[in-house]
């Protein structure tokens, strides 16, 4: 059993009367590869916004590890589908990304933009540092914004259904990627989908939500014991 | 020809242009991008009802603007963020009424007329030693903020979300473009007047974008097409005898016919 990152204990939050999750416990452990999946609406995307930050419990807790502080990656749902007029380079939306760590200064440094051009080398889009974002494809633009959620150095990155709008061959080429990051940097990954494919079985914990949580374990486990898992193979 | 530089009026009114000009530039992408672009002409009107109630008590009526405006601003943001109104709808709702408030005073007060077709169209020829210390503060001032929060607003303006969830204070921003740019109208408005300062903060994006690179290059860009736009607007009014206002904005309606014009040959 790895190291507790994340304790969620009992979380539950309401907008107004209606319950987006309730009473959710479950623990992110250090390289942990969790597929969260349920129908639209049933809270997978409040869930994550609740363990980065973005939204308050109504009650419940998120206790997050000190050696996780400050180091979680996110990518947001809408990343690449931006305002197709907005004049951004690929390396300014990178500066976003910076400003998470860069906490005293808040300032772009030499060695900000070392990382950077590390990271796009590693990632082989380097050709790509000065091209408008919007210009970009689908697939190009998601491995841009993996790179800004990786600059913060993070223990756990957190994806809001990243391959969605992708096509079937860069929805299979971004999974083996997230893989890759998970087994080789042994990054804990948080991973909303939509649809369980074969990169993303592997190895992998499944959570199961629709306000409550419905199920939690191994994607095994899940394939044996969940009646509703061919809505998402 | 140009005989006009030699006049002090010219320089005034050439200096408080630049000056204000600049100003809206380094705002403009950040409100047009955020689709905010309307503010400029929402606190526009405010400004009327702030300059005819600053009329009443004081020489200078930007004294008590200044103040009036800052506070519609305040109380848009409140609306869009409290109430939860949309954001051009509590642009509305607040210059909606403001307007109607400058109508009632001037309705009540008498003597009023001619003030209100400078403020319409603005009067940058008659600009005063005042007008040109706060254009240049305001100028000073917005310059100070973007150097050091230039990341910071880049990126609440491309990704909001993304920008709080980097722990940046995205309310204090918003507060304080919001006041920046309070300021700059109403010190807009004495010159170029109410129906066409906002042309000053939409026009310099909307010719940026189509032909930059970078968002910086969109704010460098911004910045040099509004002083093209201000001095020949100014130099051509003078020549041809039209109000400087109207010259401006169709200086900018060309500069961004041609950007159009450009942009779409390139892709061609």
């Amino acid at each position: 059993m790895g190291k507790v990152f994340l304790d969620v204990n009992h979380l539950t939050v309401r907008y107004g009367n209606y319950d987006a999750i309730r009473d959710v416990s479950f623990q992110v452990e250090d390289g942990d590869f969790i597929n969260i999946i349920g129908p639209n609406g049933g809270g997978k995307t409040t869930l994550i916004k609740s363990l980065i930050g973005l939204v308050t419990p109504s009650s419940g807790s998120i206790e997050v590890s000190p050696v996780v502080h400050n180091r979680i990656g996110y990518l947001p749902q809408k990343g690449f589908l931006n305002d197709p007029s907005f004049p951004a380079t690929v390396e300014e939306v990178l500066y976003t990304g910076i400003l998470q760590q860069a906490e005293v200064s808040r300032y772009i440094t030499k060695e900000h933009k070392q990382q950077i051009d590390q990271l796009l080398l590693k990632m082989d889009v380097y050709h790509l540092k000065k091209r408008l974002i919007s210009s970009l494809s689908g697939g190009q633009q998601q491995r841009i914004f993996i790179i800004r959620a990786m600059l913060s150095n993070p223990k756990i990155l957190v994806l809001d259904e990243p391959t969605t709008a992708l096509d079937p061959d860069f929805r299979k080429s971004f999974s083996q990627l997230l893989k890759k990051i998970n087994l080789v940097e042994q990054m804990t990954i948080i991973n909303v989908t939509h649809e369980l494919d074969e990169e993303l079985k592997r190895g992998s914990k499944v959570l199961h939500i629709d306000q409550t949580m419905r199920f939690f374990g191994s994607y095994e486990s899940f394939k044996l014991h969940s009646k509703e898992m061919k809505n998402y193979v | 020809m140009f005989e006009m530089f030699q006049y002090q009026f010219f320089q005034f009114a050439l200096i408080t242009g630049l000056a204000i000009g600049i100003t809206t530039a380094l705002l403009s992408n950040f409100l047009v991008l955020k689709n905010q672009a309307l503010i400029g002409d929402g606190l526009a009107h405010v400004s009327f009802a702030g300059i005819i109630i600053g009329m009443i008590f004081v020489d200078e009526p930007i004294y008590i603007a200044i103040p009036i405006v800052i506070l519609a601003a305040i109380l848009m943001k409140l609306l869009m963020n409290s109430a939860k109104i949309h954001g051009d709808a509590a642009i509305g709702v607040v210059s909606s009424l403001a307007l109607a408030l400058g109508f009632i005073i001037i309705s009540i007060g008498n003597g009023y007329n001619r003030s209100i077709e400078g403020l319409l169209v603005g009067s940058i020829l008659t600009v005063d030693i005042v007008d040109i210390v706060f254009s240049l503060l305001v100028l000073g001032i917005t310059i100070f903020f973007m150097a050091r929060s230039y990341q910071r607003l880049f990126s609440m303006t491309y990704d909001y979300e993304y920008a709080k969830f980097t722990k940046i204070h995205v309310k204090k921003y918003d507060w304080l473009l919001s006041i920046i740019t309070a300021v700059t109208i109403v010190l807009g408005v004495s010159s170029v007047g109410i129906l066409l300062i906002s042309s000053l903060i939409i026009f310099p994006a909307i010719s940026a974008i189509q032909i930059a690179k970078s968002f910086k290059h969109a704010v460098f860009l911004a910045v040099i097409i509004n002083i093209i736009a201000i001095f020949f607007g100014l130099v051509g009014s003078h020549i041809v005898n039209i109000p400087p206002g109207a010259s401006i904005v169709m200086i900018h309606g060309i500069i961004f016919s041609v950007l159009i014009l450009v942009k779409t040959l390139r892709r061609n």
